[in-house]
């Protein structure tokens, strides 16, 4: 489970669409992005959407777009079935039933037949959830698809997807600009910024010593133990209210880094390896 | 056991709400019956001046409503609102027009909060001129100013609030609220949805305002160590009811009601990771 941690437009949610090649007609894209040996981005059509929903499926962050308003529920997750898996509609029907059951629905058989606007909040991103999941895909992408949920949601929401990679082996790449959901879950974080991978490691490394400034700056928000008296959240040292350098010149963080030297306007610090299976993007760890 | 505000907050209570309720009448869309929600039922509590309030609940908790409520959107089908020392719960609408410049919403929806066919300027302005007050030249002077001291460059003044982000408009939606001289800027999930470094920004913003301008805030979420790390009182709302209020550390070290453990312990659980979220929940 490797999670993708970064702030609004730090290019989270385009890298999940460019992944599944879903971004706007004519948009530029370059590079590679291999799938069991296979590169998505040189594959026909036909071949992709094979792959698409049914071994690599993504959720989106608001369930209220990502569903139609105007199907019942059952039907827009049977929809995938349909698309993907040679099945009649008794067997489809059971299968659908039985995925609303597994992501801890109440009433399958109703939210089955209800409309996205008959759900609560909470309802609606599980109903997403198993429309992901009904194809049994060996990939899912979800992007911050706990957002806006109260704690209580977020929690059985973050366990259950963390029962399914237990439980089927299923990988998933967790998309988020909130650290402490990522505690709980990822095995790997990969923190991004203005585009690029800033950092990349294992999360206990990460999350006890960050090595990038940027990751430094947004870990310290990382709420410990509010009954502790600790620093609130409007008195820490933040990363100052700039943009993102994505000139092309120098680093993409070098606005707002406090720990900037001069050469980190004019080039952009390579990637290197500062110790085993752990990467960064600065010029402090040698370049 | 809710703690009387009066024994907290040493000043007079800047709102006083006694006994609140509001229910709404819906119809289900299947069978067309009709059923009632008590949306907010018996509520009392008491917003202390210059502090920092906040209401945490579960979404569905009734939240909003009282915010609405509060705000007069909403008129409450019984008990009583006092604010500044007066009654306001049934007043004419000559009275609204006095009374709503005193009290400011700030929503969780920015983008829809603010009127996308305005420039930044104009958005601040628009309730200084529904007001009449000032000329043209001193409306548009004030809203720099505002610009200015919410974060945002003067020079941003004709952008769209969709030429900005999601914490920028944030600050723009502030910076109207703050047009009028307001005395209590409800908070309605004004934070939620934003990422950690814009939600930093935004508290920060937020508590040298109100250092500047003595405000008082009604902060709703649904995140208690958010809530937690700003606020001087804290009030828990379930089911239309607020179940305990007291002072933060007072609510957060001997929580008195079953739901204020389980938040408690649910916040706890997400910000211990992964050995908590094994556990069942409580």
């Amino acid at each position: 489970m490797v999670g993708v941690l970064g702030e609004s437009g730090s290019g989270k949610s385009t890298l999940a669409a460019a992944l599944l090649r879903l971004l706007p007609h004519g948009t530029e894209i370059s590079g590679s992005i291999f799938w069991k040996n296979q590169d998505l981005l040189s594959l026909p059509c036909a071949e992709l959407g094979s792959i698409r929903g049914a071994r690599i499926a993504l959720i989106h962050q608001d369930p209220g777009l990502a569903l139609s308003p105007v199907m019942r529920v059952g039907q827009q997750i049977a929809e995938v079935l349909r698309a993907h898996c040679k099945l009649g509609r008794a067997e489809r029907r059971e299968r659908v039933i039985g995925m609303l059951q597994a992501v801890d629905l109440r009433n399958p058989e109703r939210v089955y037949r209800a409309y996205p606007h008959e759900l609560s909040g909470g309802e609606l991103h599980r109903v997403v959830i198993a429309q992901a999941l009904v194809c049994r895909p060996e990939l899912l992408i979800a992007d911050e698809c706990t957002r806006a949920l109260d704690v209580a949601t977020q929690i059985e929401i973050l366990r259950m997807l963390r029962e399914f990679n237990q439980t089927t082996g299923m990988a998933i790449l967790f998309i988020t600009h909130n650290p402490v959901e990522l505690a709980g879950l990822a095995d790997r974080v990969v923190v991004i910024y203005g585009g690029r991978i800033v950092e990349e490691g294992a999360l206990a490394q990460v999350f006890s010593r960050p090595l990038h400034p940027y990751s430094q700056g947004l870990l310290s928000l990382m709420p410990r133990s509010f009954r502790a008296a600790g620093p609130d959240r409007s008195s820490l040292a933040l990363i100052p209210d700039l943009t993102a350098n994505s000139g092309g010149r120098g680093c993409v963080f070098e606005p707002r880094c406090s720990q900037r030297s001069a050469i980190c306007a004019h080039e952009q610090p390579a990637e290197v390896a500062a110790e085993p299976g752990r990467k960064v993007s600065c010029f402090q760890y040698g370049n | 056991m809710v703690t009387s505000a009066a024994k907290l907050a040493p000043k007079p209570a800047l709102v006083k709400v006694r006994a609140l309720s509001k229910r709404y009448e819906q119809r289900s869309r299947l069978s067309r019956k009709r059923f009632t929600v008590d949306a907010i039922r018996n509520v009392d509590f008491e917003l202390a001046p210059g502090c920092v309030t906040g209401l945490v609940g579960e979404s569905g908790s009734g939240k909003s409503t009282l915010a609405a409520c509060l705000s007069l959107l909403e008129r409450p089908d019984s008990g009583e609102i006092w604010f500044e020392g007066k009654n306001v719960t049934k007043s004419t609408a000559a009275e609204l027009r006095q009374f709503r410049p005193r009290l400011q919403l700030v929503f969780q929806d920015s983008a829809g909060a603010l009127n996308f066919r305005l420039t930044a300027a104009q958005i601040i302005e628009e309730p200084l001129a529904i007001r009449h007050l000032g000329s043209r030249h001193a409306r548009r002077r004030r809203a720099l100013d505002l610009m200015t001291e919410v974060g945002l460059p003067a020079d941003w003044s004709e952008r769209a609030p969709l030429q900005l982000s999601g914490g920028q408009r944030q600050r723009l939606a502030i910076a109207r609220a703050l047009a009028c001289q307001p005395s209590l800027l409800i908070l309605d999930e004004s934070l939620s949805g934003l990422d950690l470094i814009t939600q930093a920004h935004i508290l920060k913003l937020l508590a040298e305002l109100q250092a500047a301008h003595s405000l008082t805030y009604l902060l709703i979420s649904h995140d208690l160590s958010l809530v937690a790390r700003i606020a001087h009182y804290i009030a828990i709302m379930h089911r239309g009811q607020v179940v305990e209020y007291g002072s933060k550390e007072q609510v957060l070290a001997v929580p008195s009601h079953e739901h204020t453990q389980q938040l408690i312990s649910s916040a706890h659980a997400l910000e211990s990771g992964l050995a908590r979220l094994q556990e069942p929940l409580p």
